[in-house]
């Protein structure tokens, strides 16, 4: 090789790295496999509550898009769970499943020790290919559940077709998000327009506040730092209600040319 | 017919001085080697049922004469008789001769002539009652039986009289092995121990090949197998698994066992092979008949009309056979690698409190469970497993609540429905319970909790405290 077509090489190389560190910083996933992500038919989701106390809106936001999947895929649910989040946060509780459009008998949930073995799980049900959706949700991450794991879930996901989300504690410096994908939500609680009862108001439905956490750029349109409302009564009455608020195109739906042929 | 074959254990120390393989249950699991059907008989006895079993061993004798020298650091002395009361007695008061303390079988006559020189104390009944007998002349079993018996029962009570009929078969006496009959077994034994993982794993495939083949001819499928691994020295090893429909397929069989050795190693609980395992045995504890079914026809599956049957039916999704088999196969899968307790279904239940009329029940077991009816008001999506006391203030003590502190973050709250009071269930425990009133409310930001309130006030308390015990999305 020619000294000039080595110092071609090696720029390619420093200019590589450099792309590769600047989205380091930015927080996103360095991988080719990230780059290369086509949102439009992401397999892996990433949702975090803005807050501790958000966890409620955080699981009924998570468990619309799982109710969501298992109607558009016709297939049941699994929720795979470290005890000890079902102990700080509550069990998923069947006649609440009912507003979601998902049937009790169509939920199947794993509470697990370890944390390890809600990814053991996770993998496996994701290969199974026997679940429309699959929700895992450990307590807490750690150092061990890098971006490798969830790069290795998301793929696995993406390979099989199945649709996996990750229900996690709030991010933050410490606990950035680690999906190798741009559907990476937060989620807080909104109020939603309250039914009244005489001059006394009643609770709203579910509603949320869902900000793009993705990697800058990666949901074109999209406001980064905003909350995009999302209420429960117009995502269940209407499939197309997440993606407008969104604007962006959830894996369940077909594609406009899909639905034409 | 059944025959018992007794084993009496003298030296057998008292069991807080043995370590666990010494124990009378380790050595009646080590005696299901011979017979599934093994129990222990008070804290110095077993009790086997080889009927049908003795045969493999070389006849009553050679069994009687092997599991004696098995046995005999205990001072081992065994009996076969047609009654365990019978071989009970002929264990511990028989002849030295270890042929003569077996009896024939359904000879009764000669039953009766064995035991009619023990004394009465082979009735093994109250030693008091055996003393006052002796005492009054009555010493040997044969002394009782000729009698008339009104008089004995009036004066020593009815006992003598139904011990006797036990030892003499004229009334029933099961026993109560450790473990349930198995519906299949296959096994196999070795020469010498089998220590290597992967020749456990070959040998639990070939045992399920020969369980499915007597499955396929009975047309039925195991809901439930266990693999019993007999270590030289004379520990057991037993290895459960479920099934959440009737399976009989060797490679899946295969793999449930894979998965759960995969679990007790991950553990840290090692399978400890020792010297290794001279018998191994899989046991399909239950079996349930497997019905015919045909997912696809030539390639065709199956048509849209049985779908649509099938989501009429209730059965939430309609699904074909292979999705279903997908996901029966990783409940089995995970419930072997996990435990049945950690995969869980939803199962409805016929009561109002709302933390029972929803429990999780293994998904293993498969059952169907009939539709609950539908609850009134909007119910929660988490329901915490022990409700949380909060601090609340309300306008009256028996209003709705204003405000609240849980964990320590204070919400105030701008919409409420309710009460909707639900009252305890006095049927289901002694200790009296209160009334709850529950409110569905929504804080400032949105946040929507489930909290009740417990007590009436002053009917039932004076001071009612507040719960949180679910969060609405």
């Amino acid at each position: 090789m020619s000294l000039a077509g080595r110092a071609e090489q090696i720029s390619l190389l420093r200019t590589a790295i450099a792309r590769i560190e600047a989205g380091a910083q930015a927080g996103q996933a360095t991988s080719g496999i990230a780059v290369s992500l086509d949102q439009r038919r992401s397999a892996f989701f990433e949702l975090a509550p803005a807050a501790p106390v958000d966890r409620g809106a955080a699981t009924g936001f998570a468990m619309a898009l799982a109710a969501r999947f298992a109607r558009a895929q016709n297939g049941p649910v699994l929720w795979i769970a470290e005890d000890f989040a079902l102990s700080e946060w509550g069990v998923p509780y069947g006649p609440g499943l009912a507003a979601y459009g998902l049937n009790w008998r169509d939920f199947t949930l794993m509470r697990l020790a370890r944390r390890a073995d809600v990814w053991l799980a996770m993998e496996e049900a994701i290969r199974a290919r026997a679940f429309a959706a699959i929700v895992a949700e450990p307590m807490m991450l750690a150092g061990a559940d890098c971006p490798n794991l969830m790069r290795r879930l998301a793929m696995g996901a993406r390979a099989a077709g199945a649709r996996a989300i990750l229900l996690r504690p709030p991010a933050n410096e410490r606990a950035p998000f680690l999906a190798p994908t741009p559907m990476r939500f937060e989620i807080k609680a909104r109020p939603a327009p309250r039914p009244s009862a005489g001059r006394r108001p009643l609770p709203g439905r579910a509603a949320w506040g869902v900000r793009c956490a993705g990697p800058p750029g990666s949901l074109p349109g999209i406001d980064p730092d905003a909350f995009h409302s999302v209420d429960l009564a117009a995502c269940l009455a209407g499939e197309d209600v997440l993606s407008a608020a969104l604007s962006l195109r959830f894996p369940a739906q077909p594609s406009a040319s899909a639905r034409a042929a | 017919m059944p025959r018992y074959l007794c084993v009496f254990l003298p030296s057998l120390p008292p069991a807080r001085e043995l370590h666990e393989a010494g124990r009378i249950e380790a050595l009646a699991d080590w005696c299901r080697r011979f017979t599934p059907l093994a129990a222990t008989d008070g804290p110095d006895g077993l009790v086997l049922d080889v009927a049908g079993a003795a045969h493999l061993f070389g006849g009553e004798a050679a069994l009687l004469a092997l599991i004696e020298r098995k046995l005999a650091r205990h001072c081992a002395r065994a009996a076969i008789a047609d009654t365990p009361e019978a071989g009970w007695a002929m264990a511990r008061f028989g002849p030295e001769l270890a042929r003569e303390r077996i009896l024939a079988s359904g000879d009764s006559k000669a039953l009766m002539r064995a035991v009619s020189n023990l004394p009465v104390a082979a009735l093994r009944i109250d030693s008091a009652i055996a003393l006052a007998l002796s005492q009054t002349g009555l010493k040997r079993i044969g002394d009782i039986a000729l009698r008339p018996r009104a008089p004995i029962a009036a004066r020593f009570g009815a006992s003598v009289f139904a011990r006797l009929d036990a030892m003499l078969g004229q009334s029933k006496s099961p026993i109560c092995p450790r473990f349930e009959a198995p519906a299949y077994v296959a096994e196999r034994r070795y020469m010498d121990g089998v220590c290597a993982r992967e020749h456990i794993e070959a040998t639990i495939l070939a045992l399920a090949h020969d369980v499915c083949d007597m499955l396929v001819k009975h047309d039925e499928g195991a809901r439930s197998i266990a693999a019993v691994l007999f270590r030289v020295d004379g520990a057991v090893r037993r290895i459960d698994c479920a099934t959440s429909r009737p399976q009989r397929d060797p490679a899946l069989i295969a793999r449930l066992f894979r998965e759960k050795l995969d679990s007790i190693e991950a553990d840290n609980n090692s399978l400890d092979v020792g010297y290794g395992f001279d018998l191994i045995r899989l046991a399909v504890m239950h079996a349930e008949p497997l019905g015919a079914r045909q997912d696809k026809i030539a390639g065709i599956e199956a048509s849209k009309d049985l779908v649509t049957q099938a989501q009429n039916e209730g059965a939430g999704f309609a699904r074909t056979g292979q999705a279903q088999d997908a996901l029966a196969d990783f409940l089995d899968r995970m419930s072997a690698r996990f435990g049945a307790q950690r995969v869980l279904r939803l199962s409805p239940q016929d009561t109002h409190m709302p933390e029972r009329a929803m429990i999780l029940t293994p998904a293993a077991r498969g059952l169907i469970q009939p539709e609950p009816p539908a609850p009134v008001d909007e119910r929660p999506l988490r329901l915490f497993e022990r409700p949380e006391r909060i601090d609340a203030i309300a306008q009256a003590p028996d209003g709705p609540p204003l405000k609240f502190r849980w964990r320590r973050v204070i919400h105030d709250v701008v919409a409420y429905e309710g009460p909707e009071r639900i009252a305890p269930e006095w049927w289901r425990s002694a200790a009296p319970s209160l009334t709850r009133d529950y409110f569905r409310v929504e804080d400032k930001n949105g946040r929507r909790f489930w909290l009740y309130r417990e007590g009436i006030y002053v009917s039932e308390t004076q001071a009612p405290r507040w719960f949180v015990q679910g969060l609405f999305a």
